[in-house]
């Protein structure tokens, strides 16, 4: 055994310690399950001191580590790559102080996203970004990957509603990141260290921005008969001036597998396409803009346009929506969620070519994707243990990243770059990008022990 | 920089950029603090300023980038200033499609230039940083200079989705793209915005746009306590109403924007669909009714104008000093009245501009005098407030002060333990200095 393993059930305990091979099995891969690397050993600090001290235990061993909250991550970030040692953070879940007068939450990194506005929502509040795995996946999480959600598309990403950090560097050393409630000074550390995907430090504690719930919430669902209608719609409401907080499409695969399923909205199986639209506000500016939206939705081909009655019907739309991924997995042994962005008004052009891209490939796909943003999400339905198949899965993700950074796009828009994407980095970078990159990653972690091999290519042998 | 240096300085600058474009000696109009650079230098591009700056690096001279000069001697005095790169001459939009809500543009764009090709679309870049009448984009990235409009929309920094940067040796690179939801790789946009040109050149901004409000108006109550109009600004931040700015203006402030009115107020500014505005002057009605305060409301243009004013005070008002305060928005209304109390005696004219949603309170006035007594207490009078205030999360920056009091403060105050990570980034990304040298926190 080796001595930092003793040294760490010093901090933790043995029991916190898990070596047994087969118990590693469960953190040999994240929610995407093409990169399969099994760990040296997961440890379970509590606190901010226990990962402090377990940092600098595995620093002076040059062991790498890595944090992790729920692994519902889509890129392959939170698996040990070379035999690292995996902080799993669930167990930091308490939120450590509410305070409505100044709009914030200090919260630990294993709070559950969906937990926090729940705890907030009596007193009229919510914690803006929403990805889908809200009901499970962490902030500590959500901070590594700037994740998004619906709901980015008027509030914003996380990295727009965190305001403070403090983080224990790769080397042990606490720092502390934004001021907490109030702006800091200097280098904007704080916007650096969002979405650095824990490749620059570990997280223990994190201040949110809350957002007041807004007094109207409407939400709209229109069928259309085409993909290019529903794209030129999108185009449309944008074009207009309207700012939804949500804008979402879901294609015919999708609708069919969710109304298959226990998420069943009551969704129009015939429709090729619908958009979820929400809009949010003032109550006389949401029923205003509603009607627009709905005519702006006629202009451009939509059959029907439901408005939800109540609550409850918003509720079960968006439990659609935000089950269609986990209805799509249900009838696939496989489920590649992909995620690219485009320049919103280029949707009508590149939709139809992702299509056709899949179908080159022989393979199954469906898009659910925040619209809005010109955020896509090309769902690829495959069986793993098909090599062929995971190798054309592959080579049509290659060709749609390829046409999205052509118009203008990129290669993720809320997933991250982990381990499966950077391949593909220098579609968009240049070697001279790549390098001021890897310049900032060394001054957070010179000795690169920090979830190494993610984000960055390989040159030279140094990551950049 | 010896004569014979910057003689030979000069032709290499004339060789790149054209005679037109260099100035030697700078005329004084150009002076930031009391230091008065070697060359001003008007490149056209980014291959330019490449060249610029590989000459620079290679020389180790000083360079500092400038936009409008409006927010030059915010920062702390340089240690050198050889060669002051304006972006002057690079004002291009460089793609505006309307339907994608974004843009890019050369740094040297104005904000005003910008927002006059939007506002057709009914689409805008919404900063009002101080003077925004002649701010450039690129200045307002490399400041992150934000507004009243802050309240509302956040910062600029929030806005920026991609950069093109000439590195200290002359390098480019791109952070970020074009589109408005982005995770490739690192942020580097965040690095470099707010970043006082201390990493980098910036010469290409892209920023996402935001729908131009089919209506505004401005709620002005007033009132002779600070509570009552606290209370008021409470009431609308715990109400469903929307404000787009909300803003704590004192006698004197109020004197130069409405000199009918020249008493303590909150403004209150709408932005939003018509019904809406009309909605919510109604509710701010009912509430200065409720709370017995004075109310005057102002729209469309004279709503506009009071808020364009408000970005032109210092000009309008004598502005020796100048502090920006950050507290917890909950301490504003303690933190201006702290404010007040410790320069009182030093300064007159003194002009509170406090905002009870952000927790930015702006502290401007006339030194009482130039003698050694008033700039000592003026010094101690913010170490006092850093003091005070450190222990609520508080910070105290001088946005602007003579160079007299520069010398003998650090305007950033202090960074606490993220310094060390500052210093690395620096010498990572400028190792030779020579950008905006001593400019940054801890005169990085």
């Amino acid at each position: 055994m080796a001595s930092w393993i003793a040294e760490l059930q010093e901090i933790v305990g043995k029991e916190d310690v898990l070596t047994d091979p087969e118990r590693l099995l469960a953190y040999e891969c994240d929610g995407l399950s093409l990169h399969k690397h099994p760990p040296a050993a997961v440890v379970f600090p509590e606190s901010a001191e226990e990962v402090v001290g377990i940092v600098k235990v595995l620093w002076r061993h040059r062991v790498p580590f890595l944090a992790r909250g729920a692994g519902t991550g889509l890129s392959g970030g939170a698996v040990a790559v070379d035999g690292g040692v995996i902080l799993e953070l669930a167990r930091m879940n308490r939120i450590l102080e509410i305070d409505y007068a100044n709009r914030l939450a200090v919260v630990e990194p294993g709070v559950i996203n969906l937990m926090l506005t729940r705890a907030v929502a009596d007193a009229g509040y919510f914690y803006a970004p929403d990805p889908s795995s809200q009901m499970a996946c962490t902030l500590g999480g959500n901070v590594a990957e700037n994740a998004g959600g619906p709901h980015c598309l008027k509030y914003g990403m996380t990295v727009h509603h965190i305001l403070g950090l403090d983080v224990v560097l790769p080397n042990g050393e606490v720092v502390t990141l934004g001021g907490h409630g109030t702006d800091a000074v200097g280098y904007d550390l704080l916007g650096l260290f969002i979405g650095s995907e824990g490749t620059f430090g570990i997280v223990t504690k994190i201040t949110v921005r809350l957002t007041r719930r807004p007094q109207a919430v409407k939400t709209l669902l229109a069928d259309f008969l085409s993909i290019e209608d529903a794209s030129r719609a999108v185009s449309a409401i944008i074009a207009a001036g309207i700012l939804p907080s949500a804008l979402e499409m879901m294609d015919r695969a999708t609708i069919e597998a969710v109304e298959a399923s226990v998420y069943a909205a009551g969704l129009p199986t015939d429709a090729a396409a619908v958009l979820l639209i929400e809009l949010d506000g003032l109550a006389v500016s949401v029923e205003y803009e509603a009607e627009r939206v709905v005519e702006l939705c006629r202009a451009n081909g939509a059959r029907q346009v439901i408005v939800a009655r109540d609550e409850t019907e918003r509720a079960r739309l968006w439990a659609g929506r935000k089950g269609a991924f986990g209805a799509l997995g249900r009838i696939n042994p496989d489920l590649m969620v992909q995620d690219a962005v485009i320049p919103r008004s280029k949707l009508p052009e590149v939709l139809p070519e992702v299509y056709r891209i899949a179908a080159r490939y022989g393979l199954r796909m469906a898009n659910v994707f925040h619209a809005g943003d010109g955020n896509l999400h090309p769902n690829i339905c495959f069986d793993g243990r098909d090599s062929d198949e995971v190798r054309r899965v592959k080579e049509a993700c290659r060709e749609i990243m390829e046409l999205c950074v052509r118009v203008g796009g990129t290669l993720t828009g809320e997933h991250g770059i982990g381990l499966d994407k950077i391949a593909y980095m220098s579609l968009v970078f240049t070697d001279d990008d790549l390098e001021a990159m890897a310049r900032v990653r060394a001054v957070f972690d010179p000795e690169g022990l920090c979830n190494p091999g993610k984000v960055l290519p390989m040159r030279r042998c140094r990551a950049f | 920089m010896t004569l014979r240096e910057a003689d030979r300085v000069e032709r290499e600058l004339v060789a790149i950029v054209g005679e037109a474009n260099v100035l030697r000696p700078a005329p004084e109009a150009y002076a930031i603090d009391d230091r008065r650079p070697s060359l001003v230098v008007f490149p056209e591009t980014s291959e330019e300023i490449a060249a610029v700056l590989r000459l620079a690096h290679a020389r180790e001279l000083a360079v500092v980038p400038m936009g409008s000069g409006r927010r030059l001697s915010f920062g702390n005095l340089l240690e050198r200033v050889d060669i002051l790169l304006s972006t002057r001459r690079m004002t291009r939009i460089l793609e505006y499609e309307p339907a994608d809500l974004t843009a890019s543009v050369e740094a040297g764009c104005t904000l005003m230039a910008f927002n006059r090709v939007a506002l057709p679309h009914r689409q805008w870049l919404p900063f009002d940083p101080p003077d925004a009448d002649r701010a450039t984009l690129g200045g307002i990235a490399a400041v992150d200079d934000f507004g009243p409009l802050r309240h509302g929309y956040g910062r600029p920094r929030d806005a920026v989705i991609g950069l093109e940067v000439v590195q200290a040796d002359g390098t480019r690179i791109r952070a970020g793209g074009r589109v408005v939801k982005n995770v490739t790789g690192y942020d580097l946009n965040k690095l470099f915005v707010g970043s006082f040109g201390t990493l980098g050149v910036l010469v290409r901004v892209n920023f996402k746009l935001r729908p131009y409000p089919e209506a505004e108006a401005t709620t002005l109550f007033f009132d002779s306590e600070w509570e009552r109009l606290e209370s008021g600004a409470r009431q609308i931040l715990q109400s469903e109403l929307l404000p787009a700015a909300l803003m704590l203006v004192n006698e004197e402030a109020m004197s130069a924007l409405l000199p009918d009115h020249p008493r303590k107020a909150l403004l209150a500014r709408f932005l939003e669909t018509a019904p809406a505005v009309v909605y919510q002057m109604e509710r701010a009605k009912a509430l200065a009714r409720s709370l017995s305060l004075e109310l005057v409301e102002l729209k469309d243009e004279a709503s506009r104008s009071i808020w364009e004013k408000l970005g032109r005070l210092h000009r309008l008002l004598p502005t020796d000093l100048r502090l920006r305060l950050s507290v917890l928005p909950a301490h504003t209304v303690e933190a201006l009245c702290a404010g007040e109390r410790a320069l009182d005696e030093t300064l007159a004219r003194l002009h509170i501009l406090a905002q009870p949603g952000t927790g930015i309170v702006h502290i401007g006035g006339e030194l009482t005098s130039a003698e050694e007594r008033t700039l000592s207490s003026v010094v101690q009078a913010i170490h006092h407030l850093r003091r005070t205030w450190a222990a609520h999360r508080g910070r105290v920056i001088v946005e602007h002060a003579p160079p007299e009091i520069k010398r003998r403060v650090d305007v950033w105050g202090d960074v606490g333990a993220s310094l060390p990570l500052m210093r690395a980034l620096k010498h990572a990304f400028d190792p030779k200095r020579i950008l905006s040298p001593g400019r940054f926190v801890a005169g990085l």
